[in-house]
């Protein structure tokens, strides 16, 4: 809807992403760590060291994929969802429930999967549809609310790790039934041994399907349109008759659906159980990867895939702090560029955008 | 006679597309109240602007205590002495009166402010405004009126000999009104001269020593003691009537004699905005083929009757029906579906959004039923084939339908916005304000259009402050004044100056 061209964008992030390994450059080597060396090594372990490199990093692209989608469709509709960690953590535990607890034991996979997946999404839509209808009926801002409940959903699941479902008093739910997991590359290595050992597991596809599935639902239907226009301005979707209340709820709950579908993958395709720090905080990194799509669905599935491959190759560098320094360097200056850039847009336009709300 | 306090002469201003003032002035002198009145548009606010240092004209001559002056800023106007107190105020709300008083403060030497002497002083002035508040109080916690009193300190306390008040009765309770008439009065008795623009006239009457009277940017009276014309002389300058009631508008439009049970129907409808009564008791019908037009000046409920016309808003009191069904406090898509159709003054920021692209303004209507297939998928080739509808149909000039509504000019903007509303044939069309800023070409267009609406069987419902277009389109029409509807005016054809009287707020029973 802006007039500015992709191209434009595009050269902008490019240009801020050279920015960034420039400077991460710079500091690495006033550490006395080789940057060409470091840089190499990230490339290597992120994407091109092997199919074991690219495995690792779409698999860590996955949840990404699914919170950042999740944050693409809340900030289109101008909705500020910053809670995605929490609605992907209760996506999480009400997967493991249908996993572990609430099903009779030898639930054949065909009907276990589709289960937890179906309450991985209603969970966090859930965790999304509350925000929404406080922000609905009470005006309440849904910034706050989201991110508050993100503390409440972790500590739910710290209430289940502990004591429900402790395994054994450990801090972690026992192991799911293999029936629970999703599958892997990996489990084809007996017909194709060149997949041993590949962790890449079909939540991938899920979200793939699911980036497609925003696609069409923000560009071909009424929905979508409704939700475009109340993201630029509430005051003319209301003009316009559009239902504003319930499609407040409405995208914050598919948001969080999202978030909460990524928490069932992770459980069910990379964990095999509910235990702490199962997220290393992918639902907020998603913001940052809804921002730099551009809110755009295919935009969102390349930038998480980069980003997975940056947090998966920077790992290889040590000292370990410098992996998490690098990219907070990276990133600032790519958000760096697109802001700065399209605030002299601004000027060159003689004046500010008036009805910025979402990025 | 003494030298006038301000002097404007034969001052020209030029909008793009629009002459705002020609042939405009004015004198003022020391100790006296003067009232600039006209009609919503007739350019005062323009004109003052220009005394002001805000506005530079292209031709004209500005003269103050007998010199000639350009003012290149409103600082240059403060050095010599002309000060203007906003309709708003310019107050910052998160500071305290003292703050607000110092901000800008010129003659402080140095890098410290001498606050305490400073708030002495200003103390001392305050009482001759009436401001009884204590300097340190939060400008945010003040009322309208206490608001206003800090204005006109901070005008009086950098030496205005010339005060510049615009409209300063709108944000106020009569009792505060009556109050600033005195501090107003007061004021000239100090020697100060008092510019009073207002287009009410009960409160000019009330107020002023003499009064000149813009119509349409140019002076038609100028300087005319308050004695000097009645009431209903005045109102009809302010309508541009001198003399007899002018005769039958040219080219009447055919109105249709039979008259068809209404569509919309409004029935002692009330509402409040903020706790302020907006509308007071409405009662209006609009039936199909027939334009009511509702003059007014701005701000007299015009934008509450609209949106609840268009089911924006519910009425606080009353009923709606739309033939004969009670559709009190549906919501607007309910409206949509029966087929009322809305023209919202505020084109940029409710009937779209600069950023919104032509083509998804277009398809704000439509949208509802332009999905295809099984789905009801809306594709993108569908919504742009509809806004190149409109576009061709009301010839709107446009960049291309993917560039943003924002670049499009007010005219061909309001031609897009008219022309989605007439693809979906409205049974109903409230139009508010429909050619305000319009280029005249643009403004004729958009007429001609509302009414081959109405021809063709529509009931529309027209507000506007442009008397003309009110007496030139309406087959009835009425005044609404601080949320009451007049009775129909006689006619037509209609008596411009009795419309004009209404609209001053003239012949309305008290309390009624």
């Amino acid at each position: 809807m802006r007039a500015e061209s992709a191209w434009a964008r595009a050269r902008r992030s490019l240009l801020g992403l050279a920015f960034g390994l420039a400077l991460g450059a710079v500091l690495l080597e006033l550490l006395g760590v080789p940057a060409g060396e470091a840089y190499a090594a990230i490339l290597r372990a992120g994407f091109t060291g092997g199919w074991w490199a690219l495995s690792d990093t779409l698999t860590k692209a996955t949840p990404l994929m699914l919170c950042g989608l999740g944050c693409a469709l809340a900030f289109r509709a101008g909705l500020w969802n910053v809670g995605a960690e929490g609605q992907l953590f209760l996506g999480a535990w009400a997967a493991t429930g249908v996993a572990t607890a609430w099903l009779p034991a030898g639930t054949p996979g065909a009907l276990l999967l589709p289960l937890m997946a179906l309450a991985g999404f209603a969970a966090g839509a859930l965790w999304g549809a509350l925000p929404g209808l406080m922000r609905a009926r009470l005006g309440v801002s849904e910034i706050l609310t989201t991110l508050m409940l993100t503390y409440v959903a972790v500590h739910w699941n710290d209430l289940f790790i502990y004591a429900v479902w402790s395994d054994r008093g450990f801090q972690m739910t026992p192991l799911f039934p293999a029936a629970a997991w999703l599958p892997r590359l990996s489990d084809l290595a007996a017909e194709h041994p060149s997949l041993a050992g590949l962790t890449l597991h079909a939540g991938f596809l899920v979200a793939l399907a699911a980036a497609a599935a925003l696609w069409l639902l923000m560009q071909r239907t009424r929905l979508g349109f409704e939700l475009r226009v109340a993201g630029v301005s509430e005051r003319v979707a209301r003009a316009a008759g559009m239902p504003l209340g319930r499609n407040i709820v409405l995208s914050l709950a598919l948001s969080g659906g999202l978030a909460g579908l990524a928490g069932m993958c992770e459980v069910s395709g990379v964990v095999h159980r509910l235990q702490q720090g199962f997220s290393p905080g992918y639902g907020y990194a998603a913001i940052l990867v809804a921002w730099l799509a551009r809110l755009h669905p295919a935009a969102v599935v390349l930038v998480s895939v980069l980003l997975a491959g940056l947090l998966s190759g920077a790992k290889q560098v040590q000292p370990g702090g410098i992996a998490m320094m690098l990219e907070g360097v990276i990133l600032t200056s790519v958000v760096a560029a697109d802001f700065l850039g399209r605030a002299s847009s601004w000027r060159r336009a003689g004046r500010p955008d008036p009805g910025e709300g979402a990025p | 006679m003494s030298v006038p306090a301000l002097e404007l002469r034969d001052v020209r201003v030029r909008f793009p597309g629009a002459l705002a003032c020609d042939g405009a002035g004015l004198e003022v002198r020391a100790g006296e109240v003067h009232a600039l009145v006209g009609e919503n548009g007739a350019g005062k606010s323009t004109l003052m602007h220009v005394a002001a240092g805000l506005l530079r004209p292209e031709r004209g001559e500005l003269r103050v205590r007998g010199q000639a002056r350009r003012f290149a800023s409103p600082r240059e106007a403060q050095r010599a002495g002309v000060a203007m107190v906003f309709q708003r105020f310019m107050l910052i709300d998160q500071l305290s009166v003292l703050d607000n008083l110092l901000l800008g403060w010129e003659r402080a030497r140095g890098f410290f402010l001498p606050r305490r002497r400073l708030s002495v002083k200003l103390s001392a002035l305050a009482a001759r405004v009436g401001l009884e508040c204590p300097l340190g109080a939060r400008v945010g916690d003040l009322s309208a009126g206490e608001k206003q009193r800090v204005a006109l300190l901070r005008a009086l306390s950098r030496d205005a000999r010339v005060l510049i008040l615009d409209e300063p009765t709108a944000v106020l309770t009569p009792d505060e009104a009556a109050r600033l008439f005195d501090i107003v009065r007061g004021l000239a008795a100090g020697g100060v001269a008092v510019l009073f623009v207002s287009h009410k006239l009960p409160e000019i009457l009330a107020v002023a020593d003499r009064l000149t009277v813009l119509h349409r940017g140019r002076t038609v009276a100028a300087g005319i003691p308050r004695a000097g014309a009645s009431p209903a002389e005045i109102a009809g300058m302010m309508v541009g009537q001198v003399g007899a009631p002018r005769a039958e508008a040219p080219d009447a439009p055919d109105r249709p004699d039979e008259i068809q049970p209404p569509l919309l129907e409004l029935m002692g409808v009330s509402l409040s905005t903020d706790g302020a009564a907006r509308l007071a008791e409405v009662s209006l019908a609009l039936r199909p083929g027939r334009i009511l037009a509702l003059a007014g000046v701005a701000g007299n409920g015009q934008g509450e009757l609209a949106a609840v016309c268009a089911g924006l808003r519910a009425p606080g009191a009353g009923r709606v029906w739309f033939e004969g069904q009670d559709v009190t406090g549906r919501p607007a898509r309910h409206f949509l579906a029966r087929g009322v159709g809305y023209l919202a003054e505020d084109r940029h920021g409710e009937a779209t959004h600069g950023r919104l692209s032509i083509t998804d303004s277009a398809a704000l209507r439509a949208y509802r039923h332009l999905g295809r297939g099984p789905l009801g998928l809306l594709h993108p080739r569908a919504l742009e084939a509809h806004a190149a509808r409109v576009v061709a149909e009301l010839g709107v000039s446009a960049p291309g339908l993917a560039a943003p509504s924002a670049a499009l000019s007010g005219g061909n903007l309001q031609k897009l916005l008219l022309g989605r509303e007439l693809l979906e044939r409205p049974r109903v069309l409230v139009a508010h304000q429909p050619t305000q800023g319009l280029d005249l070409g643009a403004a004729a267009a958009v007429r001609a259009r509302l009414r081959a609406a109405a021809r063709e069987g529509a009931a529309v419902l027209l507000l506007s402050s442009d008397l003309d277009e009110v007496l030139e389109l309406g087959d009835e029409v009425r005044v609404l004044f601080r949320g009451r509807l007049s009775a129909p005016l006689a006619g037509p054809p209609f008596d411009r100056a009795e419309a004009g009287a209404r609209m001053a707020g003239l012949g309305w029973a008290e309390g009624a």
